[in-house]
């Protein structure tokens, strides 16, 4: 797969790293409340985000082509 | 005597009978604005306090509890009905403008009421009123989903009123107070909260949601969106806060509304799983709010901020796709594509509903969401935490990406549709609603003012904002990379609404089968029986006149008469 280049690709990785780096920044200076264990991860929603989507993707196509897709006059009969 | 109090509801509700009796348009367009308007002026008006107190037998019926936590749901409700007449305005219809102005009149009723009979009184209103808004589109699939629509609602209210029954024969009072001491200790508890939970279309109670919202008309489905699950949330936080199942189910929904949304093929129905994703998080938020808990009064907030948001964005973001189905005629991705050059400004306004319900920074989502998430990070429940964030994910995905690009761009427009202009008024509809949406993103504190709790979250914190900014840019990703996988597919996704449909269709067939063959076999015999069922079925027809204006009629003047005789009742107190 190749990687797009179009002028408003760059700003987003433009914006990508700002988010990374800023999150690394406050994770690192900033003394805040942990709750849970992930809390202690740098950049814990880039990566929760990235793969939770994939997760969400993977459960959802599953579920609807193997069970729940169904043509359109299904209930007409 | 001095009349201290009116009910906003009942403006609205009375109000609205005389718009067919208004002869000059202008006019007609200028009072249905103005209704809504009266009733917020009524609104800023209102004391806190118990009013228009009805003695009926030995129960005591209270029409206008006004406190901390009705008083938020009126508002919101009021402020979306003046956005969404503005939206409607263009309608020919008066009818349908009746029916949407007492569906937004009960549901003030279903928050205002301080008892167990009153609300209930509301709450079949809110049901007969909004099915109107789904038969006036006038189709046959809008005259069955109505059907099936209904139905889900009398029986959630037959459920509901049998539990109410229940609890004043054993306590003696219809009082509707919190039920949390008592959780567990009676089955009226647990017929009182399913017949909560059917209008919070908890799954798996929620396909008629799903089912009848996309069926609606164009703008009856924006006032759809709005009454009926946020007055189930309000009577859940009033009635049921800290009840922990609700905890679970609300993270569940939240999650379960963003998987089936994903694999969605009409517009308005993806937005309408996202109605059960977004109560959801109202939903949980209640069942965490345990009274007395720093983390439960923020759950609370959370829940109730949330549903004052969620009204604002959900009613925009319909109201957009309402506008692609009015100038296009069509719903579904696979019938549309390519339309940014010929509706920019719908785009645009409609993003803004769409960052909104999304939770991004500078949205109103963002400072409602975050308040609920941030009570389960406080009760320190981890499951709780990453179902809330992943529905988010799920969110951004389908109603920032995935739709945008199947209706605005993804290559050039099918030549077979055609684009009309947009009437001027729905436009100017979605833009009130859109600037509400970030004036309260950017200047929350109106909102956390008049939350039912003392408001010590902050939303615009730097890790709070970086969390949320990484989380959607980060999603980005893997849609860019599926993105082609997601074009819509040309087929229905089933729900748990098939363990209705199927099997009540084969039980009706065998009934007929069973019928014919005994019909065949009297038949030869002594044809007693068939002359009889004609006879009967002849008459049952003849009561029906399959009139939707007369089914109308009927319904109003019951209505009418019971409201009369309560408000008469209140206002002599």
């Amino acid at each position: 797969m190749e990687i797009p280049t179009g002028p408003y690709f760059k700003l987003y990785y433009v914006i990508l790293i700002i988010s990374v780096i800023a999150g690394v920044l406050h994770d690192v200076m900033a003394h805040h409340e942990v709750h849970f264990v992930w809390d202690k991860i740098p950049a814990f929603h880039a990566v929760f985000g990235f793969l939770g989507c994939f997760v969400l993707i993977f459960v959802s196509k599953t579920l609807g082509h193997y069970l729940l897709m169904r043509r359109e006059d299904y209930y007409d009969d | 005597m001095t009349i201290e109090w009116i009910h906003p509801g009942l403006i609205l509700i009375f109000g609205a009978l005389l718009i067919p009796f208004i002869r000059n348009r202008k006019l007609k367009q200028a009072y249905f604005l103005l209704l809504p308007v009266i009733a917020l002026i009524d609104l800023l008006m209102m004391q806190h306090g118990s009013y228009w107190n009805v003695n009926f037998m030995e129960y005591e019926l209270v029409l206008g509890r006004v406190d901390r936590l009705s008083i938020v749901f009126a508002y919101v409700f009021v402020i979306a009905a003046i956005c969404m007449n503005i939206y409607a305005l263009h309608l020919e219809r008066d009818w349908e403008h009746v029916s949407a102005m007492m569906y937004a009149g009960a549901g003030l009723g279903a928050v205002f009421a301080g008892d167990l009979f009153t609300l209930y009184i509301f709450w079949e209103v809110m049901a007969w009123a909004s099915l109107f808004l789904i038969w006036f589109r006038g189709t046959k699939a809008a005259h069955n989903a109505g059907f099936r629509y209904i139905m889900w609602h009398l029986a959630g209210g037959v459920i509901l009123l049998g539990g109410i029954v229940m609890y004043t024969q054993s306590t003696g009072s219809i009082e509707f107070t919190s039920f949390t001491q008592f959780w567990g200790t009676g089955l009226c508890y647990y017929l009182i909260l399913l017949g909560f939970i059917i209008n919070a279309a908890v799954p798996p109670l929620h396909p008629w949601l799903a089912d009848a919202y996309p069926e609606a008309t164009v703008t009856g489905a924006v006032y759809m969106t709005a009454f009926t699950t946020k007055s189930a949330v309000y009577v859940l936080a009033r009635g049921f806060p800290g009840v922990e199942i609700l905890m679970w189910l609300g993270a569940i929904m939240a999650v379960y509304g963003v998987i089936f949304a994903m694999l969605q093929n009409d517009g308005r129905r993806l937005l309408a799983y996202h109605i059960v994703s977004q109560v959801g998080y109202m939903v949980c938020g209640v069942g965490m709010g345990i009274f007395g808990l720093a983390a439960g009064e923020m759950a609370i907030n959370g829940a109730t901020a949330h549903a004052f948001c969620h009204i604002l964005y959900k009613a925009l973001l319909f109201m957009g796709m309402g506008v692609v189905l009015e100038v296009t005629g069509k719903s579904k991705f696979t019938e549309l594509g390519g339309l940014y050059k010929y509706m920019p400004v719908t785009f645009w306004l409609y993003m803004i509903g769409a960052f909104s319900i999304s939770g991004f920074p500078l949205f109103n989502g963002f400072v409602s969401k975050t308040m609920t998430v941030e009570a389960s990070a406080m009760l320190h429940e981890p499951i709780i935490w990453l179902l809330l964030e992943g529905a988010s994910i799920g969110t951004f995905f389908c109603i920032a990406l995935k739709l945008p690009r199947n209706v605005w761009f993804g290559g050039e427009k099918p030549a077979s549709i055609e684009v009309k202009k947009p009437p001027k008024n729905m436009l100017a509809g979605m833009g009130l609603t859109a600037a509400l949406c970030v004036i309260l993103g950017v200047y929350p504190e109106p909102l956390y003012n008049i939350l039912p709790y003392a408001v010590e979250f902050v939303p615009y914190t730097a890790g709070h904002v970086i969390a949320m900014s990484q989380l959607f840019i980060f999603a980005f990703i893997p849609f860019w990379i599926m993105r082609e996988k997601f074009r819509g597919e040309p087929e229905i996704v089933l729900d748990t609404d098939w363990f209705v449909r199927k099997p009540g269709r084969w039980f009706i067939r065998f009934c007929e089968n069973t019928l014919i063959k005994y019909a065949e076999f009297d038949e030869k015999r002594c044809f007693i029986f068939p002359a009889l069922f004609e006879r009967l079925s002849k008459a049952i027809r003849s009561i029906q006149t399959g009139y939707l204006t007369y089914y109308l009629q009927i319904v109003l003047l019951i209505v009418m008469v019971t409201l009369v005789l309560a408000s008469i009742g209140g206002m002599l107190l």
